[in-house]
């Protein structure tokens, strides 16, 4: 038997540990997350000042590598296709996702199949999708060949190896892959919106359309605006897609930078300047992120 | 001129029926109250008169035409749900617009009909907010404008005073029936609360399981229920009911009453009218409804009424009156009485009971049968 001194004193060590137990667990990958990503950030960042080339130096320039990566074609357009990109995929995975939720929200009978099956792209790595989309729209063996082995001789869809078309192909491949989470995002939403409300508009005298539009649409605002937050994000950091499909060609005319950063850090001994090009991407998720982290969190402070 | 008719309405969701062969006329200008506990179908049946849910079987007239196939919009009809369902995006001004825009009234015609029932409303000063910036009770109103505003012959509404505290609830249904009295146009009131329904209806019917228990004035519903369901739901506090035997005491035709005084078991006699009904069932048990009120402190009680003393093992206090528990075949029952008259709890007390108004059920069917 301990005597009663000894089992407070282990009952206050228990006590202790419960208050901080939380910390202890929380701690720990915290420390990570600040060094790996934050740290990393700063470190880059650094590295975008200096001169490094193969191997990183701490040698400070100042702006040179900025200066250098705004005078490159390459990069112009990486940055340009990365605004064609970035708004046509979030436009038409929110349009299209929004009409499928709508479509499926009208309690029809394989509902269920169909959410799951239009859900699935997202499950798919983009190197599968950029592969299949590959191979679907290649002339000669995808979609034109098809079409002309029909009988349709003068059918033609070659953006694929179309210097200027290329990156909507990209956009095409990109949109299939996220329309699906969209549409669950939007159909969930929907399901939430009081039954009764369409009910009074129906007996207003609104058509259904006229009641989407009008009524249950703009009260999924928030909806809409994580969409495109999660949209916008992903379209800055579409890599692989593009790797899996094009391979940033035909030459260049299809990369984003996202694959110029990885061109410059990894294959072309230009450590100093993918930094740099990177700290041009983290800015522009910023410029996103940081307005959307601001409204969400004033509107937490207005109740 | 707008009246309803439903003949043999049905209608199931799935497998479960939820109506089942409604008949119910309401005439033109009449408030009619459909009172039932939740989950009865009650909401069913208005959606169905509303035109939102199809009707499985039967048909449905408005002024004698029949409308099973008329869409919502042309049956002239506006609703006040349970939840307001105001449009969330709109300011109220247009939430109450929204139906006159829908029916391509001019804007100068839709500003003027808004003015008119905000200030009936006295919303006036709501216009412009959304509904997210009003209370429990400014939504409520805002939902009735939202009615009022297209002048329809019909007005639904379902328990739209369910939301509300206990004080609003009781200026709103009397606002209401204030309504009612002016704008004379027909209404069905939708309530699981048998006192908005005493209060506010010309008629009451009363569900249960998608089945019509009866339909009456308030009183007929409250002095003759059908049956002890009905019995048993309105009126606060409830009826109470009393396993009795029927039987003959010097020739006086009656029910025998077993109570509890200082502790001992006593038995009183009860004469009672005999009807054709009841004719020939002595030695048959019976159930006895007796009303709080009926069984009252003998000051108060008719000089010729039958009274009993007995035990009174609880005491309740309302104010207006006190309740006092007492124990009659077994059953707990209440009685009300003066707060001038009541005993302490444990002592025992003379009551009279008014056995004109007593109700008398078949322990069976739970039909009235007296
Ligand atoms: N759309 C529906 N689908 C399936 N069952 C329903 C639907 N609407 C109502 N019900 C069922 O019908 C019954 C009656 O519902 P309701 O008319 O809303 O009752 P009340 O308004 O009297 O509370 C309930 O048991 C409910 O579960
Ligand atoms: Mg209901």
């Amino acid at each position: 038997m301990s005597n009663p001194r000894q089992r407070k004193q282990q009952m206050s060590v228990l006590d202790r540990l419960q208050r901080y137990l939380p910390q202890l667990v929380v701690a720990p990958p915290f420390l990570l997350l600040v060094f790996f990503v934050y740290g990393f950030i700063a470190w880059t960042g650094i590295i975008s000042l200096t001169d490094s080339r193969m191997l990183p130096s701490f040698d400070i320039q100042g702006f040179q590598q900025y200066a250098r990566l705004f005078a490159m074609d390459r990069w112009d357009v990486a940055f340009h296709n990365l605004l064609i990109f970035g708004s046509l995929y979030v436009l038409f995975a929110l349009m299209i996702g929004c009409l499928l939720a709508v479509l499926l929200d009208q309690h029809i009978r394989a509902e269920g199949a169909l959410r799951t099956i239009y859900l699935y792209p997202m499950a798919i790595s983009f190197i599968v999708t950029g592969t299949a989309w590959k191979w679907i729209l290649n002339p000669s063996l995808g979609i034109e060949s098809y079409m002309q082995k029909l009988g349709w001789e003068s059918f033609q869809f070659d953006w694929i190896v179309n210097r200027d078309m290329a990156i909507y192909v990209v956009v095409i491949a990109a949109v299939w892959q996220a329309s699906g989470f969209v549409m669950a995002l939007f159909l969930s939403a929907l399901r939430t919106v009081d039954e009764d409300i369409i009910r009074a508009a129906h007996l207003d005298g609104a058509s259904t359309t006229r009641i989407y539009i009008g009524i249950i649409l703009p009260s999924l605002r928030p909806v809409f605006l994580s969409a495109f937050v999660i949209l916008a994000h992903l379209s800055i950091k579409s890599f692989d897609l593009v790797v899996a499909l094009t391979n940033g060609g035909p030459g260049y005319s299809s990369t984003l930078p996202a694959n110029f950063m990885y061109e410059m850090a990894f294959r072309r001994n230009q450590i100093g300047l993918g930094a740099a090009s990177a700290m041009m991407m983290l800015a522009t998720v910023a410029a996103i992120i940081v307005p959307y982290l601001y409204s969400e969190l004033r509107a937490k402070h207005h109740g | 001129m707008a009246t309803i008719s439903i003949e043999h309405a049905s209608k199931s969701f799935g497998s479960t029926e939820v109506l089942r062969d409604i008949s119910l006329d309401v005439k033109d200008g009449e408030f009619l109250v459909l009172l039932g506990s939740s989950g009865c179908g009650k909401s069913t049946l208005l959606n169905i008169i509303a035109g939102l849910d199809p009707l499985a079987d039967g048909t449905i007239r408005l002024d004698g035409e029949v409308v099973n196939d008329v869409h919502p919009k042309n049956r002239d009809i506006a609703m006040v749900f349970q939840s307001y369902a105001l449009y969330p995006n709109m300011t109220v001004e247009r939430n109450i617009a929204f139906g006159l825009e829908m029916r391509k009234y001019s804007k100068a015609e839709r500003k003027a009909a808004v003015r008119e029932v905000a200030s009936l409303l006295q919303i006036e000063h709501l216009l412009s907010r959304k509904p997210s910036q009003l209370s429990g009770g400014q939504r409520q109103r805002v939902a009735m404008g939202r009615a009022l505003v297209r002048r329809p012959k019909i007005f639904l509404f379902d328990e739209p005073l369910s939301n509300l505290d206990a004080k609003l609830r009781g200026e709103m249904r009397t606002e209401i029936k204030k309504l009612h009295q002016t704008l004379k146009a027909t209404m069905v009131y939708v309530t699981h609360d048998q006192i908005e329904a005493m209060t506010l209806a010309d008629r009451i019917a009363i569900m249960r399981d998608g089945v019509i228990q009866q339909i009456g004035t308030p009183q007929q519903i409250y002095s003759t229920p059908a049956n002890m369901y009905v019995a048993g739901f309105v009126g606060a506090p409830p009826m109470n009911f009393v396993e009795v035997e029927l039987a003959r005491r010097k020739d006086q035709f009656g029910v025998i009453l077993p109570a509890v005084l200082k502790g001992q078991p006593i038995e009183y006699f009860l004469p009672l009218q005999e009807t054709e009904q009841l004719a020939g069932r002595e030695g048959s048990k019976v159930v006895l409804g007796l009303r709080p009120e009926m069984i009252t402190h003998n000051a108060f009680g008719q000089s010729s009424a039958p009274e009993i003393e007995c035990d009174v093992e609880l005491v309740e206090p309302t104010g207006a009156d006190t309740l006092c528990l007492i124990r009659l075949a077994g059953q707990p029952a209440k009685a009300r009485v003066s707060p001038l008259f009541a005993c302490e709890p444990g002592e025992s007390m003379r009551f009279s009971i008014d056995t004109s108004r007593i109700c008398l059920f078949d322990g069976k069917t739970k039909q009235l049968i007296g």
